[in-house]
């Protein structure tokens, strides 16, 4: 439905509700309707601009941080940290619940820092953190965790969560398309043995070059 | 004379024409064309599920074809593209216990589907078996 038709009946709408249409309506004659509803559609431009709500949207711009800043890009998006690390917590967590090795009968689990060999440059804390955060929420207490920074895991740790970004880029002159992995894989810290593994993925294709700072 | 039956109507129209009532219209009217839409479907497993689209048009070209739950909270959405054309959705589930209170809500993400093309999202959710299911859908920008 056109604007024009909207606010058509919304100031007819209104007239009428106001008790003076029916008033009007017989005072003016059929032969005057084009001239009241031009009359109408002049006051909605008039009055409607006045009626945008403001809010405190100016040149900055507050945004979703899972919805597309529109800037294009084929990288990582806060939407991807958000995303890989809530659907990986999720799915981790019920698989740390089952666990328990603790004094408290706790997993007690290191995230250490997040390996990233992208062409991107991101800060790897992001991914790092946002994990820690989520499996904190997730796991509410049944097991423990210990974000290490940098250096190896702590020796009392039963499990080790490594995260490694990688991806693979494609480029014909004009479109650049990134494949980007996301693998994140539960392992025992005596032997390096696998148990378990989750993976977040995404491909987007883009004309538009966008740099990642 | 004209003139004059012009200007007065327009005075009153725009007097008599609020903000507040205007803008009602407006988005009654706009709301009409592009209603929101909440659908109860089937289920695979128990408890009821509900599908909300901020616009009716998502709801319209996307079909939440099932939802499968698992005992332990695991959710399987699978979504069908009802169009030609690849269509980039964003998809969230919020869980309601018996008493309506919101016991979990996963963020946002991303499916792509194909041309008349399915796909699923699989979330681990907290929701109890017999647990309120929402499901938000909206279209993914950018």
């Amino acid at each position: 439905m056109s604007r024009v038709s909207v606010c058509l009946r919304s100031g007819l709408g209104s007239i009428l509700g106001s008790g003076l249409g029916s008033g009007l309506g017989s005072g003016l004659g059929s032969g005057l309707g084009s001239v009241v509803a031009a009359s109408v559609v002049a006051a909605c431009v008039v009055v409607a601009p006045a009626c945008t709500t403001r809010t405190a949207q100016g040149r900055t711009v507050a945004l979703d941080p899972d919805v597309d800043d529109d800037l294009g890009g084929t990288g990582i998006e806060s939407g991807d940290v958000r995303g890989a690390a809530d659907r990986i917590a999720r799915a981790l967590a019920v698989e740390l619940k089952k666990q328990g090795s603790d004094r408290a009968g706790r997993a007690r689990v290191a995230v250490v820092p997040v390996v990233n060999r992208t062409r991107f440059r991101i800060d790897p804390a992001l991914v790092q953190n946002r994990l820690v955060h989520d499996l904190q929420t997730q796991g509410r207490g049944r097991f423990a965790l210990v974000a290490v920074r940098d250096g190896d895991a702590p020796r009392d740790a039963n499990a080790v969560l490594r995260t490694e970004l990688r991806s693979l880029t494609k480029d014909n002159g004009q479109t650049t398309s990134d494949y980007v992995e996301y693998w994140f894989s539960l392992e025992d810290p005596a032997d390096g043995t696998v148990l378990w593994s989750g993976m977040y993925e995404t491909k987007r294709a883009s004309d538009v070059d966008v740099y990642y700072q | 004379m004209r003139i004059r039956l012009a200007l007065t109507s327009f005075v009153i129209a725009a007097l008599s024409s609020s903000c507040a009532a205007l803008k009602d219209a407006k988005l009654s009217a706009e709301e009409t064309v592009q209603p929101r839409v909440v659908e109860r479907i089937a289920t695979i497993g128990s408890g009821p599920v509900e599908i909300r689209c901020g616009t009716g048009e998502v709801c319209s070209e996307v079909d939440v074809v099932h939802v499968q739950r698992n005992k332990d909270g695991a959710v399987d959405v699978t979504l069908m593209n009802r169009t030609e054309e690849e269509i980039a959705v964003q998809l969230s589930v919020e869980v309601f216990d018996g008493h309506a209170r919101r016991t979990d809500k996963t963020g946002f993400h991303d499916v792509i589907l194909a041309p008349r093309g399915e796909g699923v999202l699989a979330l681990v959710t907290a929701a109890a078996p017999n647990d309120t299911l929402v499901v938000h859908l909206r279209p993914r920008r950018g």
